[in-house]
């Protein structure tokens, strides 16, 4: 069986559909916060809260909760925003603090999920949720339209809020001191940064969300010195690669989580190769 | 009439006090110098008065005929705002953001009000340019033309020209002096004590206080 | 990058640590545990090539493991009935419900697997059945068993 047999095979099973726009808005979602979070040297918080919500994610299996996002979307949101609110000069005492409750998490997650054992659930292999391999391939039809709704809010009020945005992420003092309300955009932001890291658990799985949020960014600043052209490049970017990284799992066989990180690294090399190019 | 003013104010972090028993009057039309050594507080105070920091003792009251979210405030550049991506025209544009209010753009008012403030300091050839590109002194006059597009009444500075080349810095303070004259009140840190004799209405000169141990 | 690298390092080397200690269950009904070492019996043999409606041996392993779960978590029951072929690896559980057979597919590190239970009348356990994790070839009927007030669903073979 050719190629072009075998993908208009694969691509006529609606999962992979499903998995190709989910994919495309999760991805679109974590970069645009992303370039705040970069920016704003908050880099590591795609972990840290990642790590966190598999932790809650464990909980929530070993107490048989069904809805898992019941406690696991409540957590990361509090903890998202005790992170990013903080004041400044706490950060430094902050970041230790992440990293013990984001590894803490994780392994207290894992070893628990072990000695309970949750019943045995089809999509909830460890691994999965961790890597990402197959997750976003069994998506129910509810799901992706949760993600569908999620992310339209997203890009709406990412829109709506742009330039207040940019202020809060370039100068929080000047944007306060101008009457901007510092303190809700930051809970906003939070919150949807919250949201978008436990709905790109399912497409990437925990461990590797912070290459969502941090390759597109970091490629784009190679190459664009304004705001609104590195922040249109990542989103460009980030949709490309988790296109590209979905079509060649699907086909491939590969892992889809992985896949799609290493499209953005490889995107990333290239990016820097012609910033050094054009900069010489 | 007085716009600010602090009653035996007492300025620090946490448990330490660096300033006390402050005394302050700022009135309408001021152009108010801030003076004193390093480590005498002055950009403390400058902090405290804009709600950065809280005061350790004393209060500090605000008329109401100041528009709180009218201030044009430049600070000290900041090594995170040297890489950051952004071009001159987005950050000078990013000063009119309290006449944002609920609408999500700028209006046109606001960029040609963005437009008037990089002509009048010499930097409207340069805003398509990213900030990280430029000199210290460009970023400078940057933050100035961000600062004015915010201040309406009011324009607090802190050391607006450290650093700056001698013909640069008198032509900053030329700026300054005609918006002073145009109804700005103008607080500013400086080391320039020269520039204090000359331009100030009101100085305060903070010294290093002897703590007894 | 770098520490994606590390972490993802470290992490395998918990995943490690941790997996040896195995699966610690005791839930009613079809257990997850592996037993190995079945009685020598004769392979299956090659099956002669027959259409079915699903036909997982066409699908590499991502897509597979997600049709596996359409399947398996359907509840319209509209794939009742279809005729499915699976290639994957046997193994087998004595349970109080009796002794359950398995076709499962495992991933490239072996971590994850799925796959089905299936029942064959016609053969006779232990001869008739392979060795655990020896390959297997499945051509059946998806049917639908209730045990102890869970549905499950497996393949029925037919030749």
């Amino acid at each position: 069986m050719n190629l072009i047999e075998t993908i208009k095979l694969y691509f006529s099973y609606p999962f992979v559909i499903y998995a190709l726009i989910t994919g495309v808005l999760i991805s679109l979602c974590a970069s645009l916060f992303g370039v705040s979070l970069v920016l704003k040297r908050f880099s590591y918080i795609g972990d840290g809260l990642s790590h966190s919500a598999f932790g809650a994610l464990a909980i929530a299996s070993v107490l048989r909760i069904s809805n898992s996002m019941l406690i696991v979307m409540p957590v990361t949101v509090l903890l998202a925003v005790l992170i990013l609110c903080a004041k400044e000069n706490s950060k430094i005492k902050g970041d230790a603090a992440v990293s013990m409750i984001s590894v803490g998490a994780l392994a207290l997650g894992y070893l628990i999920m072990n000695i309970f054992s949750p019943p045995s659930n089809l999509s909830g292999d460890v691994c999965s949720t961790l890597f990402g391999s197959t997750l976003i391939l069994t998506l129910q039809p509810s799901e992706v339209i949760m993600s569908v709704v999620m992310s339209v809010i997203v890009v709406l009020f990412f829109i709506f809020a742009y330039n207040r945005i940019f202020a809060v992420t370039f100068d929080e003092e000047f944007a306060a001191v101008s009457g901007t309300n510092v303190k809700l955009y930051k809970i906003i932001i939070s919150i949807f940064i919250a949201i978008i890291i436990v709905l790109a658990m399912n497409l990437v799985g925990s461990l590797l969300i912070s290459a969502l949020i941090i390759f597109p960014t970091v490629s784009a600043l190679q190459l664009f010195k304004s705001f609104k052209t590195v922040t249109i490049f990542s989103c460009g970017l980030s949709v490309l690669c988790a296109v590209i990284g979905i079509f060649i799992a699907v086909v491939a066989g590969t892992p889809v989580g992985p896949t799609i990180v290493a499209a953005d690294i490889l995107a990333f090399g290239v990016c820097k190769v012609i910033g050094v190019i054009y900069n010489s | 009439m007085t716009l600010i003013e602090c009653d035996n104010l007492t300025i620090g972090y946490g448990s330490t006090a660096v300033q006390t028993g402050l005394n302050i009057k700022i009135d309408k039309g001021d152009y108010y110098f801030i003076v004193g050594e390093n480590g005498t507080g002055k950009s403390t105070l400058m902090r405290t008065i804009l709600g950065f920091e809280k005061p350790l003792g004393g209060t500090i009251t605000f008329s109401s005929e100041l528009n709180k979210n009218a201030i044009g405030y430049l600070p000290q550049t900041n090594t995170a705002m040297k890489d950051f991506p952004a071009t001159v025209e987005e950050i000078v544009l990013s000063g009119r953001q309290g006449h944002l209010g609920w609408m999500p753009f700028y209006s046109k008012a606001d960029k040609k009000a963005a437009e008037d403030n990089m002509a009048r300091l010499d930097i409207l050839s340069m805003r398509h340019k990213s900030f990280c590109e430029l000199s210290g002194g460009q970023q400078q006059r940057v933050l100035l033309a961000r600062a004015l597009c915010a201040a309406q009444s009011m324009l607090l500075m802190d050391e607006p020209v450290k650093g700056f080349d001698p013909k640069i810095t008198q032509q900053m303070y030329d700026d300054i002096e005609s918006l002073h004259r145009s109804g700005m009140t103008v607080i500013m840190i400086s080391h320039d004590l020269a520039a204090a004799h000359r331009y100030a209405t009101k100085t305060l000169q903070l010294k290093r206080e002897r703590r007894t141990v | 990058m770098k520490k994606i690298i590390l972490t993802a390092l470290l992490l395998s080397a918990a995943v490690l640590i941790f997996g040896q200690t195995g699966d610690r269950s005791d839930n009613a009904g079809p257990a997850k545990n592996v037993q190995s070492g079945g009685k020598s019996g004769t392979k299956v043999s090659e099956l002669p090539p027959q259409k079915t409606d699903i036909d997982l041996t066409r699908l590499n392993y991502n897509m597979a493991t997600a049709l596996i779960y359409q399947i398996l978590s359907d509840e319209s029951g509209k794939y009742l009935g279809k005729t499915i072929r699976i290639k994957g690896v046997y193994s087998y559980d004595d349970t109080v419900y009796g002794i359950f057979h398995y076709v499962l597919l495992f991933d490239a590190t072996a971590c994850c697997q799925t796959g089905f239970i299936f029942e064959d009348k016609r053969r006779r356990y232990p001869q008739d059945y392979p060795e655990a994790f020896d390959d297997i070839e499945i051509v059946g009927t998806l049917c639908e068993r209730t045990i102890d007030g869970m549905d499950m669903i497996y393949i029925e073979c037919w030749n």
